[in-house]
């Protein structure tokens, strides 16, 4: 009997962390564990479909089967993911993608209807990179910051910066270089990959703010007609395992790029001081206010932090 | 409608240069101007479509018609038919598409206002799109049957109207 | 059938379809849904794709470009911008021996500097310039050549929309592709010169005299100049200094072209709504295009053709230069009978892969796309801008036009070989601005 053929892809770079490491690391556990029952062909550098955005809607109509979505693309599609964009919470991938997850199997995220999630990646921390010299929170006030989103522009409205929208990653270079905009915040594994570095030669590096999500859903129903060994290989590495791998990787590129810069003597790694990055935490503070209400009973901020600190007790 | 659509398209460049003077000179943009940018292209876009459909504007190679002008004609009808069911599938799909955002409460990502009316309203002149086709199509099944030859008015008329 | 086998099936339906008439953007939408149905069998995930590649076109902000340069180019012809910089130009050159000619494509190069477009560069400067190099017994050959060749020039020489379009499918940066084709757009302009003086010293009675103006006439002439120049040097100059993005200098040139269109009282409301309502059809026809092509593009992906090419032609191990005029050669002959700018889109998917294969710049091939392109434009017997001078002159035969020519054609390819054997003509200006 021919094996079940499951189409993974990526609108992303073939050359990324999650392409050339983790999603084939995935597809030789499933394979393997499925004795021949699944065959998964991998779709990178958006052979499949090249517009990030779209990537929900083509895993939705089940023209790819998995996807490789960034929930900020869709803003208001999943409402309780904007949470882990607040700053100050996470210190690393693995830490806000397993919370994250604990999150997603205790029903605490919504728009996940008709979708399975395979692994999901809370990208981050975020932090600050600037062309303009950032030596003080007072520096902060009146730069043009790229914002990804509504909690990041809040954030960088409350430290005094101008907000630009609309700026995809990729371009952030571009616009950083040509003085449209004078920083962005990102995380450090990414530097690198969208070429921020070659512009950007300031990077605060102990005010986290924030992480991103990037996700793996798969159709329902493909998942629902997958036979039984085959869902058994699935089940075994989706989900726990997946999302490890995924955040691991991700925090093993975050410590690569950290290590460049500070072998760079172009770039100024920027610390603030204890008082400085206290008094920015309290700047912050109101932003975790709409997630308190955002639930009729649940208090949404309470329960990321207790999810987080269960995972912190594991580790 | 194209008009309309285009209209707006000024009416968005003379806001970026509101946006840009604010920005550069007195380092406030305009707020969420990026979410106004992303709305009204899709409007402005969508709007050419049914002005494009009455004016035959569409690159063809128009070569087997130089044979013999019925074979032209019903070529030109077979390729007016496969674009009246583009059209009809697009419109439709947007309409499913339109459902769908406004279900799940997509909002735009600065200003967070629902982005479900614009996908409405480019429904909307999609489906304008079909009943322009099929008056498109009807009149080419005309010309196939006709007699004798109708002028071949599907040549281009004013070639700075074209691009490329 | 094997998934390869359709692909290959697919691609013949694709030619078929088009050599029927079929427009293009619908022929590449109808065989590329049903090549898509075939291979996956999923009726529903293929009329999804209707609805995925439309929305994904119309929130595409890079493609939205094109409809600003698009308005910017019509509003520029019909404030009269095409004429100001030919009389600069004439007012300097016009007294040399074939001196109309060579204003003629300086006046198409400064146009193209503000339009997009070949066509409509080509178009409205034969309005102007024709009557002009007639009233100086310019042989109809050598002027129906020196515009239609001299049209190309709207493309090549940036804004460009064929240049959008390239990068969005190519995922490149449109500013890269802009700065990449400011020297091979003027290494155009200076062969079309050359191409006139050669042609001219073969053929000194093709070109009649034009009396030589005073300084202070000259003076005067010149500032009529002040408006093109005024623009193209805002909204260029504002995108390559980095003032402000592609879209926002497009806003810019729109409305201050715009603005010149009414201060010279040129625009009437019928105006205005013409240009309007005329722009809207080449707008929904390129976005068809595209949607088109990427509808098409999952079905070859999902046929593994693409991949099987490339692999194919990576492992003859045939040095890369050959490859590439290899690939420039088919465009060539492409060009000649079957529509450059869907050629281009079309074969995208196969040799984008091979040429980054090969280690080479994806700018600089953008550009070479282009000019092969332009030269598609000119090349018997189905050359665009050539039936764009036919159109407005129906009385010049097109053995005439083709003959006319023949001379731009050789500056053209010369062009394009001196970029193919050196590329940093194309890669060194945006390299030094990054
Ligand atoms: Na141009
Ligand atoms: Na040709």
């Amino acid at each position: 009997q021919s094996p079940v053929v499951i189409k993974f892809a990526s609108a992303f770079a073939p050359t990324s962390i999650n392409n050339q490491e983790t999603i084939p690391a995935f597809i030789k556990a499933v394979e393997e564990a499925a004795g021949g029952t699944i065959r998964i062909e991998h779709y990178p550098g958006g052979t499949l479909g090249p517009n990030p955005i779209a990537q929900l809607k083509l895993v939705e109509d089940g023209v790819v089967d998995i996807a490789e979505v960034v929930a900020a693309y869709t803003p208001g599609r999943f409402p309780e993911l904007e949470i882990f964009e607040l700053p100050f919470v996470f210190d690393s991938t693995v830490e806000a993608s397993l919370t994250a997850l604990e999150m997603y199997e205790a029903e605490l995220l919504s728009g996940f209807d008709n979708l399975e999630l395979v692994g999901i990646a809370e990208v981050g921390p975020y932090y600050l990179h600037t062309s303009d010299p950032v030596r003080s929170p007072a520096d902060i006030s009146g730069l043009k910051l790229r914002v990804g989103g509504p909690v990041q522009g809040a954030m960088a409205e409350a430290l005094g910066a101008v907000a630009v929208g609309g700026i995809p990653a990729p371009q952030i270079a571009e616009n950083i270089s040509r003085g449209v905009v004078d920083g962005s915040p990102m995380d450090l594994g990414n530097v690198y990959n969208f070429r921020i570095a070659d512009t950007a030669k300031y990077h605060v590096i102990n005010v986290p703010l924030g992480n991103v999500a990037v996700m793996f859903p798969m159709n329902q129903a493909k998942y629902d007609s997958l036979p039984p060994e085959a869902k058994a290989a699935f089940d075994e590495f989706s989900g726990e395992w997946f999302t490890r791998v995924l955040a691991e990787n991700l925090d093993k590129q975050n410590e690569q790029s950290l290590a460049s810069l500070q072998e760079d003597p172009e770039h100024e790694l920027v610390e603030f001081s204890e008082a400085d990055v206290a008094a920015m935490e309290e700047t912050l503070a109101p932003l975790v206010e709409p997630f308190r209400t955002a639930r009729e009973g649940v208090d949404l901020y309470e329960e990321m932090i207790a999810a987080r600190d269960a995972v912190r007790a594991t580790r | 409608m194209a008009i309309l659509g285009l209209a707006a398209l000024l009416v968005l460049s003379i806001l970026a240069i509101a946006d840009i003077a604010g920005r550069e000179l007195f380092g406030r943009p305009i707020s969420g101007f990026s979410d106004a940018t992303d709305l009204i292209i899709v409007v402005a876009a969508a709007a050419c479509f049914p002005a494009s459909l009455a004016n035959r504007q569409h690159i063809a190679v128009r070569f087997a018609g130089m044979l013999h002008w019925r074979l032209r004609e019903g070529l030109d009808l077979l390729g007016h038919l496969l674009m009246l069911a583009v059209f009809t599938v697009i419109a439709w799909q947007l309409a499913v598409y339109t459902i769908d955002v406004a279900n799940s409460g997509q909002t735009t990502w600065i200003l967070r206002v629902p982005v479900w009316p614009v996908w409405a309203a480019a429904t909307t002149l999609f489906t304008i799109c079909v009943p322009v086709q099929l008056a498109q199509v009807i009149d080419y099944i005309a010309r196939f049957v006709s007699p004798t030859p109708v002028e071949d008015v599907a040549r281009v008329r004013d070639p700075s109207a074209t691009v490329l | 059938m094997g998934p390869i086998e359709t692909g290959v099936a697919g691609l013949v339906c694709l030619v078929l379809a088009i050599l029927l008439q079929v427009p293009v953007g619908i022929a590449m939408t109808v065989v590329g849904a049903a090549g898509y149905f075939i291979l996956t069998g999923s009726l529903a995930s293929m009329l999804s794709l209707f609805g995925t590649e439309t929305v994904n076109m119309l929130t595409n902000r890079d493609f939205a470009v094109v409809m600003l340069f698009l308005l910017m180019g019509g509003f520029a012809g019909v404030a009269g911008l095409s004429a100001d910089i030919y009389r600069v130009a004439n007012a300097w050159i016009g007294h040399f021996r074939g001196g109309l000619a060579m204003a003629t494509v300086l006046g198409c190069a400064g146009f193209g500097a503000i339009a997009g477009s070949s066509i409509a560069t080509a178009a409205t400067m034969a309005r102007i310039a024709l009557p002009e190099m007639e009233k100086r017994r310019y042989s109809l050959s050598l002027c129906a050549g020196t515009l239609a060749a001299g049209g190309t020039l709207g493309s090549l020489i940036p804004p460009s929309i064929i240049m959008v379009i390239y990068a969005v499918q190519v995922e490149q940066f449109v500013i890269d592709l802009f700065l990449a084709a400011i020297i091979p757009g003027l290494l155009s302009v200076v062969f079309f010169i050359a191409a006139i003086r050669i042609q001219l010293l073969l053929d000194p009675d093709a070109a009649g005299n034009e009396p030589r103006r005073s300084f202070p006439e000259r003076l005067r002439e010149t500032r009529h100049g002040i408006g093109p120049i005024l623009i193209i040097v805002i909204v260029m100059g504002g995108i390559y200094s980095g003032f402000f993005t592609v879209n926002e200098g497009a806003g810019v040139g729109l409305v201050l072209t715009l603005l010149f269109a009414l201060m010279r009282r040129s625009m009437t409301g019928a105006t205005f709504f013409a240009t309007l309502y005329e722009s809207a059809g080449s707008i929904a026809m390129l976005y068809m295009i595209v949607i088109g092509a990427n509808i098409f593009g999952y079905f070859l992906t999902l046929s593994h053709m693409p991949s099987e090419i490339s692999g194919w032609i990576q492992g003859q191990g045939l040095p890369p230069l050959a490859v590439i005029f290899a690939l420039v050669m088919m465009y060539i002959v492409l060009g000649c009978v079957f529509d450059a700018l869907a050629g281009m889109v079309l074969t995208l998917p196969f040799v984008v892969p091979i040429v980054a294969e090969l280690g080479y710049d994806l700018v600089w091939w953008g550009i070479v796309n282009v000019m092969v392109i332009e030269i598609g434009m000119i090349t018997p017997p189905i050359g665009i801008n050539v039936f764009v001078i036919k159109g407005l002159r129906p009385d010049i035969p097109l053995s005439t036009i083709f003959r006319g020519i023949t001379p731009f054609l050789i500056a053209n390819i010369a062009a394009l070989l001196l970029v193919l054997l050196f590329p940093q003509i194309a890669t060194w200006l945006p390299d030094a601005l990054r």
